[in-house]
């Protein structure tokens, strides 16, 4: 017997050896018939007889061969694999500080996406639990003329909510606070009040009971509410509580239901109730103005927003035609804005921002890597070109280099997660945000899968260059000398200057966008808010119905003031509803007794403050004319105002404004002008404000107290607390906080963001600095000999060593101009983010700059000193 | 005796024990395995030819045979299948189970009345 060759696989093949075996069976068994005797015809029936079905058999084997041969090539192809994976990571392995450094790298850039699009996700695409959210949208009250924007009124919200065609379900709400009994404490909690089909447009399933109807907010309904599974938790959890009464502000509300725990709409709500149609809000003179709900509908399908601000245009006009008196101010516009983009508000921009930012920090990254594998890969030339000589096809050689940087992204994804969850786990414990939803963020399958991704892409990213590389190595080049000064050696320059060039226009961009970001924070920093919020506590309070509107409202304030006033310590007490970023009082229109319009002035309008005790002192807002509110004053309860150095400016000009009557809600008589104040935010713009006097009427029940003092705050709440319960021990403090705190979290989102962004920015300087010097010393160890050869011809040190860096240079100039050229372009996405500075700022820019220029050329420095020592005898012999 | 009927329930999984068998005398290829068969038992047992070759595939595949292709005494392209150890393991096992099957079963059949 001899052995035959065997043929490569193919179908044709397989068939082929069936048939060959068949046959030679058949016809071994014809030629034994016929030497028995049988004629030919006979010997073939009877041996296909005894065979059986040829055609079924030989189909049959030819199906096992190919599945065969099938299972043993994909055997065989993941074994390579894994023989290749595994020589792929003993050759990282060989290399654990590279191995190491490229993967933390990449897990930082990988970690930081990840994170960042998870509180995106959160934010920006479900930040409710409800289905559909992006057809949800908020219909607002815009009034350009003061340059502010309202919610709407509850007569206009009912008229909304007859315009199905626009809206297929819709409610308004509007927040709220009660007081009510926790363990034997009085607690002031945050609520809404709400009108309209509620349940059905934020898709609420009660975790107990039921959510109320529409039709409780007719009059003369029971009173019914429903709970936040907090305060169900602080009532004690037991789901025996629907159907118990619960009273809220002295009345008596039938608890029907519990909310979910990640229901969270309005955000800070713990129950919520049917707002009452009595006839108060249903009489439009009363009613119309006040304009304090938020109305979230959900657009029909077929709906476009387009129509849908055409149709509102239209039912404005006709509002302001049928209820004359209440739109006089004019300008008034309903508007609509995207229920998600209302949440996230200040949020969103950050959010893209902080977007873009990480995904240049993985971009520079991968850039980095690439051009980092690239010079290792020219390191092993030889070794590849070994291999392609003995063999190794083009694809095996580029798949070893693919294999590695897989490895790499692998390694560097798996370690993002690990670096993401780290990330949002700290960013929880911080909650500066106050977003409700972000308490619940975690890495989901979506948030996963964005990961899974941008590994894939950042694994091609700097895979695929350097593999294409490999993979075009000449073996003759590379065999008969070092590939340096050959045609695959100037490529390699090429791309790694072309690498250099990116990283450093893409730090350029972080790098103008942190610096201003920075300079932002500083200028807002800066703002003078007005008073002085250092040494100050405030906290809310608000009287029930045992203390009715006017003389014993006043009687209460001023037993409070004088019990505040005796702690040792405290230097004075004020009271105010619309105090700075402690809550505000609203705002409405005002007129002045014979004051004609400025120029320029388009509308008047104010906020509202209702003033206590001493109250300017307290808060250290200084009085720039006239004189604040007396004892006098607040004893006789006259109508007197204070408004501030805004309004003098934009309606009195240069006239004096004291005496002047001033109609705004209550009417006064202005006795002096007080300096502007900000009320909720540095950098917000001004507007108008007017103080009354408190005790001109007595009205409220909300204050909130403001107490200067040289002790540590929780000293003074402490203090405030016991002087309360003293008073009343069933009347509750709440939110009390020092003043500069509550200052400094108006900011606190800002500060985070700036932080996070100059901590990318930095981390990318330094990934640049470790890819221009991996770059330069590359080039200058594959000059060695041209540099010997000038040596020996006499060039003078100094002129190798400038050579080399105004080679540096030049690379570096070229990625700054391009950098430069992006931001040029970008900027402008920048501008809702910064504070005082324009995106174009050329102190940012040039700063930038020069670090960028610093940077490349210290980088540059060690590789110059390296090719100044070059021994042109040592470099010449080598070659 | 009138030849065993071939397509006997019982025989088919024994078609594996007797390939085995015979290829356990050296490599040969499908015909030569049929004739041995033949032979061996006196011409009582006629396997059908046709089902002999999936077999022999199939025993390939699960590495007890190795085939290669060679060239007959008369000069024709033959498939030639060997065992490999495997396969002479996978014999002895079968071949033990075998015989203390047809023990037990004719121990069995031959058995004369019953105690319950």
């Amino acid at each position: 017997m001899k052995r035959l060759f065997r043929l490569p696989f193919s179908r044709a093949r397989v068939r082929g050896d069936v048939d060959a075996e068949l046959s030679f069976h058949l016809q071994g068994r014809i030629e034994e018939l016929i030497a028995a005797g049988m004629s030919r015809a006979d010997a073939e029936h009877e041996a296909l007889r005894r065979f059986g079905d040829r055609s079924f058999v030989a189909h049959e084997l030819e199906r096992m061969d190919v599945r065969a041969y099938e299972r043993r090539a994909l055997g065989e192809r993941l074994a390579s694999l894994w023989r290749d994976t595994r020589y792929a990571l003993r050759g990282l392995l060989r290399r654990p500080l590279y191995a190491g450094a490229v993967i933390l790298t990449l897990a930082l850039g990988i970690g930081a996406n990840t994170a960042v699009f998870s509180v995106f996700k959160t934010v920006l695409l479900r930040p409710l639990p409800v289905p559909g959210i992006d057809r949800l949208v908020v219909v607002m009250g815009d009034f350009p003329l003061i340059h502010q924007r309202f919610g709407v009124s509850a007569l206009e919200a009912i008229d909304l909510f007859e315009r199905k065609d626009l809206f297929s379900t819709a409610a308004a709400s509007t927040g709220g606070s009660a007081t009510l009994i926790v363990g034997g404490e009085p607690m002031r909690v945050s609520g809404a009040s709400t009108l309209g089909e509620f349940a059905s447009v934020f898709a609420v399933q009660p975790l107990l009971g039921r959510f109320y109807r529409p039709e409780d907010s007719q009059f003369g309904r029971p009173a019914v509410a429903v709970l936040s599974y907090r305060l169900w938790q602080q009532l004690g959890g037991d789901s025996s509580i629907v159907g118990q009464m619960l009273t809220l502000s002295d009345k008596a509300h039938e608890i029907v239901g519990v909310l979910p725990p990640n229901f969270s709409y309005p955000s800070q709500a713990m129950y919520w109730r049917p707002l009452v149609l009595d006839s108060v809000v249903l009489n439009p003179e009363q009613s119309r103005g006040t304009v304090i709900f938020r109305f979230v509908g959900r657009m029909r399908d077929s709906l476009t927003s387009t129509r849908l601000a055409s149709e509102l245009r239209v039912l404005t006009q006709r509002w302001h035609e049928s209820y004359v008196s209440n739109y006089k101010s004019g300008g008034h516009m309903l508007v609509t804005v995207p229920l998600v983009e209302y949440l996230a508000g200040q949020l969103k921009p950050i959010l893209i921002a902080l977007f873009g930012a990480v995904a240049l920090v993985l971009l520079i990254t991968c850039a980095n890597v690439a051009s980092l594998q690239l010079v290792h890969a020219s390191g092993r030339t030889r070794e590849l070109a070994v291999r392609a000589a003995l063999g190794a096809g083009r694809g095996a050689i580029a798949r070893q280099v693919v294999l590695e940087s897989a490895l790499l992204a692998l390694a560097g994804g798996i370690g993002g997660v690990l670096l993401a969850r780290l990330g949002l786990t700290w960013l929880k414990t911080l909650d500066i945000t106050r977003f409700p939803a972000l308490k619940d963020l975690q890495l989901d399958g979506l948030v996963l899968a964005f990961t899974a991704g941008a590994v894939v892409l950042a694994g091609i990213l700097f895979g695929s260059a350097p593999a294409l590389r490999a993979s075009r190595v000449s073996v003759n080049d590379a065999l008969r000398d070092s590939s340096r000064g050959t045609s695959a050696g100037a490529a390699r320059h090429r791309f790694l200057r072309a690498s250099v060039v990116v990283q450093n226009a893409l730090t350029l961009v972080l790098l103008v966008g942190a610096v201003l970001l920075i300079q932002s924070l500083n200028r807002l920093l800066r703002v003078d808010p007005g008073f002085q919020p250092q040494n100050v506590v405030t906290f809310s309070i608000a009287v029930t119905a045992r203390y009715p509107y006017g003389a014993p409202r006043v009687a209460f304030f001023r037993s409070l003031e004088e019990r505040l006033r005796a702690i040792p310590g405290v230097q004075s007490v004020g009271f105010a509803a619309g105090t700075p970023f402690s809550g505000s009082a609203g705002s409405t229109s005002y007129k002045l007794a014979g004051v004609p319009t400025q120029p320029g002035e388009t509308g008047r309008h104010a906020n509202q403050a209702f003033v206590f005790g001493d109250y300017f002192r307290a808060l250290g807002i200084q009085i720039v004319r006239g004189r604040g509110f007396t004892e006098a004053d607040y004893a006789s309860g006259s109508p007197v105002v204070v408004v501030d150095e805004t309004l003098v400016r934009q309606s009195f000009g240069d006239k004096d404004p004291i005496g002047t009557q001033i109609e705004h809600g209550p009417e006064g008589t202005i006795i002096g002008v007080a300096r502007s104040v900000k009320l909720a935010d540095l950098s917000e713009p001004a507007h108008p404000l007017v103080y009354h006097n408190f005790a001109n009427g007595g009205f409220l029940a909300g204050m909130t107290a403001v107490v200067r003092s040289s002790l540590p705050p929780s000293a003074v709440i402490a203090a405030a607390r016991a002087a309360v319960k003293a008073l009343d021990p069933s009347l509750p403090i709440s939110s009390a906080r020092s003043l500069s705190e509550r200052v400094a979290e108006s900011y606190g989102t800002r500060s985070f963001a700036t932080g996070v962004l100059s901590v990318f920015a930095a981390l990318s300087l330094v990934i640049a600095l470790l890819g221009v010097y991996a770059m330069m010393s590359y080039v200058v160890s594959t000059r060695n000999k041209e540099i010997g050869i000038r040596l020996a011809l006499g060039a003078a040190r100094t002129t190798i060593a400038r050579m080399v860096l105004i080679d540096a240079a030049k690379i570096a100039a070229v990625g700054l101009a391009i950098g430069v050229a992006a931001f040029l372009g970008l900027g402008r996405l920048l501008r809702v983010l910064l504070f005082g500075v324009g995106p174009y700022d050329p102190v940012a820019l040039g700063a930038a700059v020069a670090l960028i220029g610093m940077i490349t050329l210290l980088a540059s420095y060690l590789p110059a000193r390296r090719a100044v020592r070059v021994d042109p005898l040592t470099t010449m012999r080598a070659e | 005796m009138p030849p065993v009927p071939q397509d006997l329930d019982l025989l088919r999984g024994t078609l594996d024990l007797f390939v085995l068998k015979t290829l356990s005398w050296g490599p040969m290829h499908g015909l030569a395995i049929v004739r041995w068969i033949e032979s061996a038992s006196n011409s009582q047992l006629q396997i059908e030819e046709g089902a002999l070759y999936p077999a022999l595939h199939r025993m390939e595949q699960r590495g007890w045979l190795s085939a290669e292709w060679g060239i007959t005494d008369n000069n024709r392209k033959a498939k030639y299948y060997r065992l490999t150890p495997r396969g002479r393991k996978q014999f002895a096992t079968q071949l033990s189970i075998w015989e203390r099957y047809t023990k037990m079963a004719a121990a069995l059949l031959s058995a004369r009345g019953a105690t319950v």
